[in-house]
C-alpha cells in the first residue's frame, strides 16, 4: 500500500523556524516522539503522526518520509464519543431500578424516610460516570487520517484537511513536534509576503473594499486589463 | 481590546474581502485575458471551470452557486456581480501546454480543494507520486502568479479603472445571453 495523490484539499502554511532535513534521522526521531498511539479504554481522543502509506504504521526511519520534492506523512485522529441519548436512557433505567430497590427496602424497615427511594446527587453522578466508562469501552473509535506534505525548500507545508478542529490539532502538534511556528497563508499573509513585509503593510493599509455592484458613472476607455496593457504585448486572440 | 490568550490574532488582517476581490478579479481576467506569465517567462492559461460561488456581504441566503456547464459565462453570475456579490469560491483550470490542473479556490483563506494534478508519467509509483507532488506545488506557484498580478494593480493608482472594467464586464451581456440573442436573430 503506497500513498498516491489523485486529489487533494489542503490549507497552506508557512514554516517559521528551522526544520531538520527531511532525510535526517532527527526528522524521523521528532515524528516518532509524537507518533500516533491508540486510544486507551478510557480516552475519548488521541492523535499523532502515522506514515502516509499506512495509517496503522507509526514507525519512522531516517529518510522514510521523503518523497520527491517533499516529506509526506499523515495526521491520525481517533475519537470516541459516548452517545448522549443512550447514556441518558441507561442512566434512567439504572435510577429507576435503584429507586425501586430502595422503596422495597424502606417498606420493611421501621421509621421509614419521608421520601423513600430518593437518590442523592453524588450517587447519580457516580452511576453516570460508571455508565460513561462502560459505554466508552464498548464504543469503537472513529478515525480521521489527513496527509501532510512538507516542502522544505519553500518552507511550506500543506495540510490535507480544511476543517477548523483538524487544522487546530495539526498546527499545535506540528509546532510541538518540530519546535517551529506555522502561519496560515491567508490572502493577507500571502499579500504581505509577495509585496514585501514593510511596503506590503503600507500598501495594504491604504486600500479599501471595492463595491463591484456600484453603477458605472463613467465607462473606461478600454477593457484591456492594466497588467496586459502595461506589457504592451497583448495578443488579440486571447482578448475577447 | 484585549485578545483572549488561546485565540490566534486575526490571520486575515481584518481584510476578509481581499480573497473574494481577488477571485472576482480572476474570473473577469480569465474571461478577457486568460494568459499569465510566470517568473521564468513561461505562459499558462486560467479558465473558470464548473463551479462558481458568489456571496453578498451578509448571510448565506444571499449565496449564488453555479455548477456545471460554463458558470463563468452564465447570465446568473453576472447578475449576482451586478447586485454587489463577490466570488467566494471558484473552480479553475490552470493549463500549461498539454497539462491541466483543476482546482477549487476558496476565497477566505485561499484554501484549495479538489486539486486534480495531471496524470503523472513514470513506471514506478514513487516517480508518479513525485510528479504529482511537483504538480501540486506548481499549482500553488501559478495561483501566486495570479495573486501577485492582482496585487500589483490592486495596490496601484490603476485600480479604480481596473475595477470599472470588472463592473463593465458585469453589466455587459454574458456569452450565454449573446449566443441566445444570436440564435433568436435579435
Amino acid at each position: 500500500m503506497t500513498f498516491s495523490l489523485r486529489s487533494l484539499s489542503a490549507r497552506r502554511y508557512r514554516i517559521e523556524g528551522a526544520l531538520p532535513s527531511v532525510n535526517d534521522a532527527a526528522f524521523a526521531a521528532r515524528l516518532t516522539d509524537r507518533r500516533f498511539q491508540p486510544l486507551s479504554p478510557h480516552e475519548e481522543r488521541t492523535f499523532g503522526w502515522v506514515t502516509a502509506d499506512n495509517c496503522l504504521d507509526a514507525r519512522f526511519e531516517a529518510g522514510s518520509a521523503a518523497r520527491g520534492p517533499c516529506a509526506v506523512f499523515a495526521l491520525r485522529l481517533d475519537k470516541r464519543r459516548v452517545n448522549g441519548r443512550l447514556l441518558r436512557a441507561m442512566l434512567d433505567l439504572e435510577m429507576r431500578g435503584r429507586k425501586k430497590d430502595a422503596e422495597r427496602a424502606a417498606e420493611g424497615a421501621e421509621g421509614a424516610p419521608k421520601r423513600p427511594g430518593r437518590v442523592s446527587r453524588e450517587e447519580r453522578a457516580e452511576v453516570r460516570r460508571q455508565i460513561t466508562e462502560e459505554l466508552l469501552r464498548n464504543t469503537p473509535p472513529s478515525m480521521e487520517v489527513h496527509p501532510v506534505l512538507v516542502y522544505p525548500r519553500e518552507r511550506m507545508v500543506l495540510f490535507g484537511a480544511l476543517s477548523r478542529p483538524a487544522n487546530e490539532v495539526f498546527r499545535a502538534l506540528f509546532s510541538e513536534t518540530f519546535d517551529v511556528t506555522l502561519s496560515a497563508l491567508t490572502p493577507y499573509h500571502r499579500a504581505l509576503e509577495l509585496l514585501g513585509e514593510r511596503s506590503g503593510s503600507e500598501s495594504l493599509a491604504a486600500i479599501r473594499r471595492t463595491d463591484f455592484g456600484r453603477s458605472l458613472l463613467e465607462a473606461p476607455a478600454t477593457d484591456v486589463p492594466a497588467a496586459v496593457a502595461a506589457r504592451g504585448a497583448a495578443r488579440p486572440e486571447v482578448l475577447r | 481590546m484585549i485578545r483572549p490568550k488561546d485565540r490566534p490574532v486575526d490571520e486575515r488582517g481584518g481584510m476578509d474581502w481581499l480573497g473574494p476581490e481577488f477571485l472576482t478579479w480572476l474570473w473577469w481576467r480569465s474571461t478577457v485575458a486568460p494568459e499569465f506569465t510566470d517568473a521564468a517567462g513561461d505562459a499558462f492559461f486560467v479558465h473558470v471551470d464548473e463551479y462558481l460561488e458568489l456571496r453578498g456581504e451578509r448571510a448565506a441566503a444571499r449565496k449564488t452557486s453555479l455548477r456545471a456547464g460554463m458558470p463563468g459565462a452564465s447570465a446568473e453570475g453576472k447578475v449576482a456581480l451586478r447586485h454587489g456579490k463577490v466570488v467566494t469560491a471558484a473552480r479553475f483550470l490552470f493549463a500549461r501546454g498539454e497539462e491541466e490542473t483543476a482546482l477549487t479556490v476558496r476565497a477566505e483563506d485561499l484554501d484549495l480543494s479538489g486539486v486534480k494534478p495531471p496524470t503523472p508519467e513514470g513506471e514506478q509509483a514513487e516517480e508518479r507520486l513525485a510528479a504529482s507532488l511537483a504538480s501540486v506545488r506548481q499549482a500553488y506557484d501559478d495561483l501566486d502568479v495570479c495573486f501577485a498580478t492582482f496585487l500589483a494593480v490592486r495596490c496601484s493608482a490603476g485600480w479604480d479603472a481596473e475595477a470599472d472594467r470588472v463592473r463593465r464586464f458585469g453589466t455587459a451581456p454574458s456569452e450565454e445571453e449573446r449566443s441566445l440573442a444570436a440564435s433568436t436573430g435579435e
